[in-house]
């Protein structure tokens, strides 16, 4: 059973109002073969109404025994070790 | 072709290459309850949402849970005819071969790039590779928290869509709030398509339908020269291609009809025939 779990504390994704998205980091995106995980907008607005901070998450959840892969690329990828999968 | 867009391919054929889809007309048509509330058109307020999702991907985030649900024992499958239905009346999409992009380029007004969400969302990347048409990107442009978009003249957009047949990607024109609306052609990456992997992984067919063609390989033309050649394979993001000495053959079942193992073929061997005809592909969608 593939867990995904993520650490907000450590993991901190601002708003970038030139790109209208999150540009630091992104490394666990980008590590996952099967591009199972994503980043989404917290609910707190900030000026303009856009978010002002970002999460990560791992979409496609209850599949995710099957597209998983295990390889934890993303996991060893992360240099803030915000994300765990057990 | 299915039912649902049967209807509205008229005298054209496809249900795309209507030209009643790429009309201000109809994205801009009242209902009664409309004029009745004295508000905008569905599509344009639709529109006016999903101008703000580069921001706040809220339609993403919310039909994720649902999708997610899909593949839950009991209600799995009420939730895929759910999402069948809702697919079909907002937004989704069907596969077109290159030479159908090309038309649905000459019919439409404008055109214009914008970055592809799913890569956006999944890989952390803006890849201007979604060709929307008119009125599509004058909502993002108007909108203050809209997409950054980049406009192109008709012949950029089809030098475009070439560039992105090279590099592989699959072309599907998606509609919007109802059929024949077309809002734009995407060139996706399957591995990474919001689209795609509902349709592949969850069993939600409508959200990413076949095209009207299939391919088929043309056996003794094909060299079936396996060190040397399997482009197709290569390049078919769908599985469907196998590879034997004897020569490549496609799998009708789980070919999508894009073509582009076409492109790949140095013997000329593959060509698309049209899915109503054939006598396997016919009726799958």
């Amino acid at each position: 059973m593939v867990k995904f779990t993520y650490d907000p504390e450590k993991c901190v994704l601002p708003h970038d109002p030139d790109h209208l998205r999150p540009t630091v980091c992104l490394k666990c995106l980008d590590a996952c073969p099967r591009s199972l995980i994503m980043f989404r907008p917290l609910r707190e607005k900030g000026p303009n109404g856009a978010p002002v901070r970002y999460e990560i998450h791992m979409a496609f959840k209850s599949q995710a025994d099957k597209y998983c892969p295990g390889c934890l690329k993303c996991v060893e990828v992360c240099p803030e070790k915000a994300i765990q999968i057990k | 072709m299915c039912d649902f867009c049967r209807k509205h391919a008229e005298k054209y054929g496809k249900w795309y290459l209507n030209p009643k889809g790429y009309s201000e007309e109809l994205f801009y048509k009242l209902t009664l309850l409309d004029r009745i509330l004295n508000r905008r058109p569905l599509r344009e307020r639709e529109m006016w949402k999903y101008s703000d999702a580069a921001w706040y991907p809220l339609p993403i985030s919310k039909t994720l849970g649902l999708v997610d649900l899909a593949a839950k024992p009991l209600i799995g499958g009420l939730v895929r005819v759910i999402g069948n239905v809702i697919a079909v009346r907002e937004h989704a999409g069907q596969v077109v071969p290159l030479e159908d992009a090309y038309r649905i380029v000459e019919l439409s007004e404008k055109q214009a790039l914008f970055p592809c969400m799913c890569k956006r969302l999944f890989k952390g990347d803006d890849e201007y590779k979604c060709l929307n048409f008119t009125p599509a990107p004058d909502f993002a442009e108007k909108h203050p928290r809209g997409w950054r978009v980049k406009w192109l003249e008709r012949e950029e957009a089809k030098e475009k869509l070439e560039e992105f047949s090279e590099k592989g990607y699959v072309h599907a024109v998606f509609w919007w709030y109802g059929l024949p609306q077309v809002i734009c052609v995407c060139n996706c990456d399957v591995r990474y398509c919001y689209a795609a992997r509902p349709r592949l992984w969850y069993g939600i067919r409508k959200a990413y339908v076949k095209a009207e063609y299939v391919a088929e390989v043309d056996q003794d033309r094909c060299s079936g020269d396996i060190p040397r050649c399997g482009n197709c394979v290569a390049r078919c993001q769908f599985g469907a291609i196998t590879l034997t000495s004897k020569g490549a053959s496609v799998d009708t079942y789980k070919c999508f009809g894009c073509g582009q193992c076409r492109f790949g073929c140095e013997e000329d061997a593959v060509r698309l025939v049209d899915r109503n005809t054939h006598p396997i592909a016919k009726g799958l969608w």
